[in-house]
């Protein structure tokens, strides 16, 4: 994963580049929103790290620079004022998530994680989840390097979980995508497919929440 | 400072301009003799101002103004209020409005700050004291229309008045006479039947009674008449009790005089209290002022209750200057005084 | 205000003066115009036909008509038929024109004549006898001095009553206005000495229209005083709580510091990253709470889903502790439910909840159910929120003081104290209530009513909070 860092604190800036580099990501760090601009032009990365409050032009302006020049680069903006406001406005100027200072670095490391997942979905046929490998062309599923032996059902319900991390799924939602119109199924069903699922993914990294009255909702825990 | 000066220098020529500015030329249809003392005692007021007075029958000095042969007057007085208001109207006089009216009670007598009376003078009757020895005046026209039926005889070629085609006052009194009076035609009538003798002038009328050829006079000027019998013992005045017309003698500035200050300062002198007292006391008019009493009334006619029946100085007096009302009035006239002898 | 009052009624003055002047105007010539049409009308009365003469006998009537304007000249012609002159005036400025239009109605003019305005009437009589035949024409003028000063006359009598009922009316709006600001001015020399920080209330008064103002002013200081102080109470708090977080991480770090070993105990590390973490959560919730009061403030309410905000609410509460055993369970409807309140506010207080249930419900039972219920329900006019935990509750004495700020009750030392303050501050807000209670579930039951404001927010009354 490589990550490009903008943050004009040198403290922190340090302590983020320490524990990403620590956990084996390559990661760039510039103090300003202009340095970011060019080293972004004629450079790739996997995530961009924004925080808000930049001397010069702000992480707002870059962000909606980029976003007009259609750049889809996932972005995670960084934010320490008090007004949640700046939280909505972030993410309708199109960044992909927000974390609010101070926040730990582990949870920065995930979010960082789970845009650059998602964002990976997209074209790779290799979904990484923790310690759990899916590849969407093979259909095979690996914990820890080991292929795990599931039916075409578990299959496709992991597929769409993995698909839809940290999102709440109904059972409708989940029926809709499991089985065709004439397919007959009983609600049942759908619950005894997840407790087998739930039972294969034991000891891997991905958690599949049941919250009563409204759906299910997998998080990778890694 | 130099404004000052300057103002000095305009009044003073002011002053110099009036001292200089002698002559005020007044025509007047009015004897000299019976105004006289008023125009003394104006030249004594006003030592620096020569008075040419030049002296017209009425109708002369109509078509004198109107038709103008000699330089333009300063003052026009007459007294006959009909051609005066005809004047007036058509333009002739200036326009005094620094004159007050005489009193609250006289409106008649004056005409729209152009034209002034100052006297006031009835119509009377005079008769011969000698030929009514004898007999009761008449002191009402009623009466004197009652004699004129009863005493045929007597008043027969005897009883003059004005001829009103030839007097510019006889014409004034006998159409007023006919505005007021309902009775007029009767009398008319009576006169023509008795053959009345009718004259331009008072003084021929006046003349005649003193020396009996007539024994009455109808409708002559209250003034002269008055004046003439302080003099002359064979006649008296009467002031027709019922009622009595009264002839305004009136003044006008021309409009195109050189002396508008002397010529205002006259009128203003005539109609003054000192002016006033003048005509009451040595003139041969009657004052219009009616609190004094002139010295030719001996009888204190002038100061009885009568009907006095002032001729309004106004434009209803144009009336009868119409040529064909005139003409129209004259024809009945002179049919109803076809008997007459002038 | 009154000189431009005064202006506005000069403007309306000068307009209906030139109404004035034109009513005077015409009135003054429909007098003396009619005095002209009858004495024209009696002129040409004594003209007639006798023979083959026209005779003409002017009725003395016609003069005297004409004498109700004393002062005016008089100018008249008679014209016969072919417009040749039978008397009166042969230099009148009358054309063949003005004689031919009179004749079907009575023509008037106003012209010079003679260095005068003189008004002209022509008035026609048709002659039908057999030996003349046409018309008769009469012109008759007077001059204006009597129309003039009765038209001066009515202008001067109406401008003066206008005036007069201008002045009146100004005068009468100056007492007015002096009487309307009286109670104003009396009200400024009672603001004026005063600080705005004083507590102390306006007089009473007698004039009853001030009445309902002092009462506002009062009404306002205190609020605004009490705001001062929920703020400085606040600030006590905080810097109290903050400093004492920082003393312990401070105290900690001096002792790993001054330890003689070269390489510090990663056992103390640990305590100092949890009171850190301790610190940094205290902080985020004192800001929270101040946004909670600066926005209640402020009352900026906007129509919102209840139903769609808890469930993003939950949904995140969900993936924050995905990786605890904590279980949640949404007890909701199917429809939106709609109200005016401040989303933000909302949420921050439903997650300090939820927070404080996932941290209070904890227990040491190996085999307890860590369940939090969050269900809602329409009333008539409120909605109620309740989230339950399976904890050991708060016992019924100690509720009341659980909302207070930094209040930490019952066994479990590990919440700032602040969570339930917030969302009570948030329930004020909203004009609602948060109660404890105890729940099904065996711990605490938060219930938060919210009066369902789905009207405007204009009829909103200001509220007090703390």
């Amino acid at each position: 994963m490589r990550v490009l860092l903008t943050e004009d604190n040198q403290e922190l800036a340090r302590s983020i580049k320490h524990y990403f580099k620590d956990n084996g990501h390559a990661i760039d760090w510039v103090d300003s929103a202009e340095k970011a601009a060019t080293i972004l032009h004629h450079d790739d990365f996997d995530v961009l790290i924004l925080d808000v409050n930049l001397p010069g032009k702000s992480g707002f302006e870059l962000l909606s620079t980029l976003r007009s020049n259609k750049n889809a680069l996932p972005v995670l903006i960084l934010t320490a004022r008090a007004d949640i406001d700046d939280r909505v406005s972030a993410l309708d100027l199109g960044a992909d998530d927000y974390l609010v200072k101070p926040f730990d670095l582990r949870e920065l490391a995930a979010r960082c994680r789970a845009l650059v997942r998602r964002e990976r979905g997209k074209s790779d046929n290799e979904i990484l989840c923790g310690n759990l490998a899916f590849n969407s062309a093979t259909k095979i599923v690996k914990v820890d390097g080991e292929v795990i032996d599931m039916r075409p059902r578990e299959v496709q319900m992991l597929e769409l979980f993995i698909t839809h991390l940290d999102r709440m799924l109904t059972k409708d939602d989940i029926a809709n995508r499991l089985y065709n119109f004439d397919e007959a199924y009983t609600p049942n069903a759908i619950e005894q497919t997840l407790t087998r699922l739930r039972k294969h993914l034991q000891g891997s990294s991905v958690l599949i929440k049941t919250v009563r009255g409204m759906g299910y909702l997998a998080h990778v825990d890694d | 400072m130099s404004n000052y000066c300057l103002m000095l220098l305009i009044v003073m020529s002011i002053f110099a301009k009036v001292a200089h500015a002698d002559t005020l030329t007044i025509y007047s249809a009015t004897d000299r003799s019976a105004i006289a003392p008023l125009l003394e005692e104006f030249a004594a007021l006003y030592p620096e101002t020569n008075i040419d007075y030049v002296e017209f029958n009425t109708q002369e000095l109509y078509d004198e103004l109107v038709m103008p042969a000699q330089p333009t007057p300063d003052v026009v007085i007459s007294s006959a209020p009909d051609l005066q208001v005809k004047l007036v109207n058509d333009g002739y006089a200036l326009s005094l409005d620094n004159l007050p009216d005489m009193s609250p009670e006289q409106p008649w007598a004056q005409w729209s700050d152009e034209l002034f009376g100052f006297s006031y003078e009835p119509i009377v009757f005079v008769y011969n004291k000698q030929a009514f020895a004898q007999h009761d005046v008449p002191t009402t026209h009623e009466a004197l229309a009652e004699q004129l039926r009863d005493r045929p005889d007597f008043y027969n070629g005897r009883i003059g008045t004005y001829d009103a085609a030839n007097s510019g006052l006889g014409y004034l009194v006998a159409t007023q006479d006919e505005v007021t009076f309902s009775l007029t035609g009767r009398l008319q009538e009576s006169l023509g039947r008795a053959q009345a003798d009718i004259h331009c002038c008072t003084s021929i009328l006046l003349n005649k009674l003193s020396q009996g050829e007539l024994v009455f006079g109808y409708n002559l000027l209250g003034s002269y008449a008055m004046a003439r019998a302080l003099k002359d013992n064979n006649i008296d005045v009467i002031v027709p009790e019922d009622y009595a017309l009264v002839v305004i003698r009136s003044a006008f500035v021309h409009q195109a005089t050189d002396n508008p200050i002397v010529a205002t300062n006259f009128i203003r002198y005539l109609r003054s209290p000192a002016g006033q007292k003048t005509i009451a006391a040595h003139s041969a008019l009657l004052p219009l002022d009616r609190s004094l009493e002139p010295h030719s009334d001996v009888r204190q006619q002038l100061t009885k209750p009568t009907n006095f029946h002032p001729i309004r100085l106004g434009p209803e007096l144009l009336l009868y200057l119409d040529k064909r009302k005139r003409e129209y009035f004259l024809n009945r006239w002179q049919q109803v005084m076809k008997h007459a002898t002038p | 205000m009154l000189t431009r009052t005064a202006l506005l009624m000069c403007a309306v003055l000068a307009i209906l003066s030139v109404g004035v002047w034109h009513y005077a105007n015409t009135s003054a010539d429909y007098s003396y115009d009619r005095l002209l049409s009858s004495a024209s009308v009696s002129m040409l009365d004594g003209i007639s036909v006798s023979g083959e003469q026209i005779n003409i006998d002017l009725p003395y009537s016609a003069f005297e008509i004409l004498q109700l304007a004393p002062d005016d000249k008089v100018f008249y012609g008679i014209y016969g038929p072919k417009g040749r002159l039978l008397s009166g005036y042969n230099d009148l400025p009358v054309s063949n024109d003005d004689i031919v239009s009179a004749t079907q109605q009575p023509y008037y003019s106003l012209r010079h004549y003679r260095q005068q305005k003189v008004r002209f009437i022509v008035r026609s009589k048709r002659l039908s006898e057999r030996s003349v035949a046409g018309d008769v024409t009469i012109v008759l003028g007077q001059t204006t001095q009597a129309r003039d000063s009765q038209m001066r006359d009515t202008l001067y009598t109406a401008l003066t009553t206008l005036m007069a009922v201008m002045a009146i009316a100004l005068l009468v709006m100056w007492i007015a206005i002096n009487r309307a600001l009286a109670p104003l001015n009396w009200l400024s020399d009672q603001l004026q000495p005063d600080s705005a920080m004083q507590d102390n209330s306006l007089p009473d008064t007698r004039i009853l229209e001030v009445a309902p103002l002092t009462h506002a002013i009062n009404n306002y200081r205190h609020q605004w005083l009490d705001a001062l102080g929920s703020m400085r109470d606040f600030i006590a708090d905080a810097s109290h709580q903050i400093r004492t977080a920082q003393a312990t991480t401070k105290a900690q770090l001096e002792i790993a510091l001054s330890a003689k070993a070269n390489t510090i105990d990663k056992a103390s590390v640990e305590a100092i990253y949890q009171d850190h973490t301790k610190l940094t959560r205290l902080t985020n919730q004192l800001l929270a709470h101040a946004t909670v009061l600066h926005r209640g403030d402020r009352k900026a309410f906007f129509a919102i889903d209840l139903n769609q905000m808890l469930k993003e609410v939950i949904t995140h509460a969900v993936r924050d502790y995905a990786h605890t055993d904590v279980e949640f369970e949404y007890l909701g409807p199917e429809h939106p439910l709609s109200m005016y309140g401040d989303e933000i506010v909302l949420k921050e207080a439903l997650r300090n909840i939820i927070d404080n249930a996932v941290i209070h419900g904890q227990s040491d039972q190996p085999d307890h159910l860590n369940l939090i219920r969050i269900s809602i329900k329409q009333g008539d006019h409120s909605y109620e929120i309740c989230i339950e935990d399976s904890g050991f509750g708060i016992p019924e004495h100690a509720r009341a003081q659980a909302l207070e700020r930094f209040a930490k009750v019952g066994p479990n030392q590990h919440g700032s104290g602040l969570g339930l303050a917030i969302a009570h501050s948030a329930a004020l807000t909203h004009e609602g209530q948060l109660t404890l209670g105890t729940s099904s579930l065996g711990g605490l039951q938060v219930s938060l009513r919210l009066p369902n404001q789905s009207e405007s927010v204009t009829h909103y009354v200001e509220q007090d909070h703390v």
